[in-house]
């Protein structure tokens, strides 16, 4: 008899930044095999992960936050790289022309990621429930991945328990317990009064802390970086302030995705508001002076004793930039701190054991 | 089959999801893996457990097993001890959990080592490892995918010309060698 192979359905992206692991899901006639493939720009190994039809209790479908982390990455990306390409072409002398094909070449990747980012869709996670286990397929990362897996998985699963559903109860239930359900789906999209609330995971929450203490340390640092810019080069500055800025918004993303109070959210965006553009002041300063100065560029400290002689100019704006961006910091870290020491108190209370009596 | 649900907010922690729940989450469907003991002298009883009442066959062996010893596989009972042996021996596809790819192996050790040119002098020894693997694993059955030489036969290829390279340059040196003037 001629062997028969198992459908693919298609590829999956590669999972965690990994570049030497691939993940793919193939149907079979009675079960799903979810594959990993190990190995570098060829798959060496195989490993099969195999779910039966009759087998699969549920599936979860979740949206989540990367979509909107991953988009603000690139457009930060973007402004920035497009605000020193216009500062090159403005003010720039001929020899920089390496630099600013450079700029131009980094503004069109940051948008074609955007782009492609966008047209892919939203972000989700998917989970697939046994009654042995409770499985995430990382490789159906976004909606529309899993709208197609499910509407390829959807079919066979309801073939394959099409006679579980007909099945008499083993044990009679009192009429209050009897679950009343359309005959093969059912959907939860809510979870009901006195439930527990889904508990974060252990590394949701360790993130939530380096975060927070991270954006304390930035502030202090940003503190000392007025008196700091007369040992570090112009070019790490820059660095430094474009790594502000993309820290300070994944501490926002995350806080108004873990936190449902108006309020907070109008203080977390107030605080980003004023890291942007102290930050986008910031980049200008440094790359003015710099441009100026290109002989002297490496040494900031320089260029600011000369123009700070000149009387009030970008010296004393470095100053106050730094104190607001200091400020911002400091209130956009406490806030973080706040949510996550809220959510680690409200995990401890909703995880530790009741003692309701039994019926 | 039914549109898929939106996506709505948890009252918890706002988050957009929604769960698709399947008749074998219910509990009255759950099989029962409490085994019947056994009541009459009569009765089959299971082969690892003499006092339960045997409720299957076993395919491969034909041995008697309880509810609890009873496994299911392609909708058909097997017993442990047969389960562990097919899971060992390899050749149960559907207990297959691991599965190299000779053939792509194959044409990385025949591709990568000379496109690499800081490493191209490794291909002494990695284009005949490939020749070995595509004659040791020529006949090896495809798993996920339907069979294909195609990456084999490209893997003999290349390993194939970089064998005759390196004899070629060892006949080379040897004339050369053989060339030198004596030193007497």
């Amino acid at each position: 008899m001629k062997p028969t192979f198992p459908r693919q359905l298609r590829p999956s992206r590669l999972p965690s930044f990994s570049l030497m692991r691939f993940e793919s899901i193939w149907l079979e006639k009675d079960h799903l095999i979810l594959c990993q493939s190990y190995g570098v720009f060829l798959p060496f190994m195989e490993e099969y992960r195999r779910f039966f039809f009759r087998d699969i209790q549920a599936i979860q479908v979740s949206i989540t936050q990367r979509h909107a982390l991953i988009s603000t990455i690139f457009l930060i990306g973007f402004l920035v790289s497009s605000l020193i390409l216009a500062l090159l072409l403005l003010f720039a002398p001929a020899e920089s022309l390496p630099f600013t094909i450079f700029s131009l070449i980094l503004c069109l990747l940051f948008l074609l990621g955007l782009l492609i980012h966008h047209l892919k869709g939203k972000t989700c996670r998917v989970t697939l429930t046994t009654a042995v286990q409770t499985l995430s397929i990382p490789s159906l990362s976004r909606l529309s991945q899993a709208e197609y897996f499910l509407k390829n998985i959807l079919p066979k699963i309801e073939e394959h328990q099409q006679q579980l559903s007909s099945l008499p109860p083993l044990v009679s239930a009192p009429p209050a317990a009897q679950i009343s359900t359309p005959p093969l789906l059912h959907t939860r999209t809510t979870s009901g009064p006195g439930t527990l609330p889904p508990p974060l995971s252990r590394s949701s929450m360790t993130w939530q802390w380096m975060t927070g203490i991270l954006l304390l340390f930035l502030a202090a640092l940003s503190l000392l970086d007025y008196t700091l810019v007369e040992i570090w080069p112009s070019a790490l500055l820059i660095l430094f302030f474009g790594a502000y800025i993309i820290i300070a918004v994944t501490a926002l993303v995350q806080i108004r995705s873990q936190s449902s109070s108006p309020a907070l959210h109008f203080i977390g965006w107030v605080a980003a508001g004023l890291i942007l553009p102290v930050c986008g002041l910031g980049y200008i300063t440094l790359i003015v002076l710099t441009l100026q100065s290109p002989a002297e560029s490496h040494d900031s400290w320089k260029l600011f004793q000369r123009y700070a002689a000149q009387g009030p100019g970008p010296g004393i704006y470095h100053l106050i930039s730094t104190l607001l961006l200091s400020l911002s910091f400091v209130s956009v870290g406490i806030l973080h701190l706040w949510i996550t020491v809220r959510e680690s108190l409200r995990l401890r209370r909703d995880l530790a054991p009741t003692t309701a009596p039994l019926p | 089959m039914e549109a898929l649900p939106q996506c709505l907010p948890c009252s918890n922690c706002q988050t957009p999801s929604y769960t698709l729940g399947f008749p074998a989450s219910r509990p009255s469907v759950r099989r029962s893996h409490t085994p019947e003991p056994v009541q009459d002298e009569g009765e089959s009883t299971c082969l690892y457990h003499n006092h339960y009442k045997a409720s299957a066959i076993c395919v491969s062996c034909g041995a008697f097993v309880c509810q609890l010893c009873e496994i299911h596989l392609h909708e058909e009972p097997i017993c442990p001890a047969c389960l562990r042996r097919q899971t060992q021996s390899g050749k149960n596809t559907l207990l297959k959990t691991k599965h190299y790819r000779w053939d792509c192996i194959a044409l990385g050790l025949a591709v990568f080592t000379p496109i690499t040119i800081a490493f191209w002098f490794l291909s002494l020894f990695t284009a005949p490892l490939a020749l070995f693997l595509v004659f040791r694993h020529w006949k090896d059955g495809a798993h996920l995918h339907p069979p294909s030489k195609v990456r084999f036969l490209c893997a003999a290829l290349a390993a194939l010309v970089q064998v005759l390279a390196w004899l070629t340059l060892l006949v080379f040196l040897i004339n050369q060698f053989s060339k030198l003037p004596s030193s007497e």
